[in-house]
């Protein structure tokens, strides 16, 4: 028998347990105008929940894209991208953000924080249109700054942290809501190895906890974690290698 | 210029369409140790047409008899006071002798600004003042009841004395105006710079949208935001600054001009009577200009800040972050 959670999850996957389909996705910007840039180029990947992604690849491959397109931040020019059974290039973008922000917990390369805002006010910005009490949105805030040790930082403003301190802010803000889907572009670009070392151990915890995970880099330390259950190469807009690691359980 | 003889006051009398003409001196009193002038008015106070309105003004002073006393504007007991003299004052008369007058009574302040320097004395001291003999005089005050006939009597007057300066209470009320209105020139001159300066500021900020500020909103939108909450937040936000700004405006406007007595501005209006005494400006509040100054910027400046927002939050986040 299984439970209602179970149940659910069940509902947002397919057959095989997939909870993102990439399906034939072609990514052009400037479309129709003579400064076409071809980013994405008929790509087809499915990712099934729980699983741990590593997208490798040049700067300019086409990682970052992909995972915009994955994450509704922007529209794919052709092809379809169904994430959690919502088809999602397809969603107005009024429902693409609550979807995002409901499901889908996303890391940049630069962070992407709010500079004159305090670590805290970082933080709960995903929640902020929620219709949550203040208490509950406090609560959310601390449990996800304690989480990854920001706490003690909660009202400097961001401008003032270091690399690893900012990104540390960042991940709280991506995981504030407890999404299911965690996307992280570069997050290691910026940081030296001993920051790397602390943001893998991260990912380790996140992946125990069940979440999806997918990430973007060309950090040739992603390729040797024993953690990781896929490794997709992508070039000039073109997956190249998909290579599912096997695993002796 | 020559003073007029007290017996031209009964020609004038004899008038066709002239009611009654009165003797009245005027003259400014330069009062050295405050550095300004007063305007002295020398009037018969036993005239009917006066008697009423300067036993008001002189109520509550009982001694009237001996003449030695005046009514003075609220400027001129200030300047008095500052200077030591809260009941009377000693002007010097040309021979070099004093003369004590006891302040009987002060204008009200609602008409300060006309009568602020103004002291209002019994005819018969006004010529000690000058030192004028008891036939002179430097104004005739002329009552026509006819306001049809005032244009005719003041030709006839002009005719009969070429010498004289003849002034109609419209005269004086179309010079106060003209100068008011060059004054007010220069201020609407300031007006409209100032106008013209925050629509160009409000123009710009609804035209371009800064990276920073797209960004920001991208950054809002992939973090979950619709476009309505970022619009909703925008919103907020401008209408907060723009209220507060008004509202803070508004306080320092009138604190500028009632609490400190408009510095630097006042001097405009008052112009080359700046030697005249201070005066106090009354407070007053316009509605009507309050909910138009209100308008003219309050919503506008939230326009103009909710219409790049609007453009901003349509962009999708990547490019916007990007």
């Amino acid at each position: 028998m299984i439970n209602r959670e179970e149940a659910r999850l069940k509902k947002d996957e397919g057959v095989n347990g997939e909870i993102i389909f990439v399906k034939n996705v072609t990514k052009i910007y400037n479309f129709e105008t003579n400064k076409e840039i071809v980013a994405l180029k008929d790509i087809n990947l499915n990712v099934k929940s729980g699983e741990f992604v590593i997208l490798m690849g040049p700067s300019g491959s086409g990682k970052s894209t992909l995972l915009s397109v994955i994450a509704a931040l922007t529209k794919p020019t052709e092809g379809r991208v169904i994430v959690k059974n919502e088809p999602l290039s397809k969603l107005p973008d009024r429902f693409a953000a609550l979807f995002r922000r409901e499901n889908i917990g996303f890391i940049f390369q630069k962070f992407n924080l709010l500079e004159d805002l305090s670590v805290f006010d970082n933080v709960i910005l995903p929640l902020i249109p929620s219709d949550i009490s203040s208490k509950l949105l406090e609560e959310k805030a601390y449990e996800a700054m304690r989480k990854f040790s920001i706490e003690h930082k909660k009202d400097e403003k961001v401008r003032k942290l270091s690399g690893g301190e900012q990104q540390r802010c960042a991940i709280a803000r991506a995981l504030i809501n407890n999404p299911n889907i965690i996307l992280a572009d570069e997050p290691t670009a910026n940081l030296d190895a001993k920051l790397t070392a602390d943001f893998i151990e991260i990912l380790r915890g996140l992946k125990k906890e069940g979440k999806t995970i997918i990430v973007a880099t060309h950090d040739p330390r992603f390729e040797k974690l024993e953690f990781i259950d896929a490794l997709v190469y992508i070039q000039d807009g073109k997956i190249v290698k998909n290579s599912a690691i096997q695993r002796v359980e | 210029m020559e003073n007029m003889s007290l017996e031209r006051v009964f020609e004038v009398e004899d008038i066709a369409g002239v009611e009654s003409a009165y003797p009245r001196i005027w003259g400014y009193y330069y009062y050295q140790r405050a550095g300004v002038n007063f305007s002295v008015v020398g009037l018969d106070f036993d005239l009917p047409s006066f008697k009423k309105s300067f036993n008001k003004a002189i109520e509550s002073f009982g001694n009237v008899r001996d003449k030695k006393f005046m009514v003075v504007g609220e400027g001129v007991k200030r300047v008095l006071e500052e200077n030591y003299y809260s009941d009377s004052f000693n002007f010097i008369k040309p021979d070099g002798d004093f003369l004590n007058l006891k302040i009987a009574g002060v204008f009200k302040a609602d008409s300060s600004l006309e009568s602020s320097d103004t002291i209002l004395v019994p005819i018969e001291i006004a010529r000690e003042i000058f030192d004028l003999t008891e036939e002179e005089i430097t104004d005739i005050v002329v009552q026509v009841p006819n306001p049809l006939e005032v244009k005719t009597v003041a030709q006839k007057l002009r005719n009969l004395y070429p010498d004289c300066r003849v002034i109609t209470k419209d005269d004086i009320k179309a010079s106060y105006q003209n100068v008011f209105d060059f004054k007010s020139g220069i201020f609407l001159t300031l007006f409209i710079t100032s106008f013209f300066a925050f629509f160009i500021l409000v123009f710009e900020k609804a035209s371009s949208v800064g990276k920073e500020q797209i960004k920001e909103i991208g950054i809002l939108k992939a973090v979950g935001w619709e476009i309505s909450d970022i619009l909703k937040l925008k919103f907020l936000e401008s209408s907060l600054l723009s209220l507060c700004s008004f509202i803070v405006g508004f306080l320092i406007s009138y604190f500028w001009v009632y609490i400190l007595n408009a510095p630097l501005l006042k001097n405009i209006f008052t112009g080359y009577s700046v030697l005249k005494p201070e005066f106090e400006l009354m407070p007053v509040f316009d509605p009507g200009l309050f909910v138009t100054i209100f308008l003219a910027t309050v919503p506008i400046y939230i326009a103009a800040t909710i219409i790049p927002s609007w453009r901003a939050s349509v962009i999708d986040p990547e490019e916007a972050i990007r």
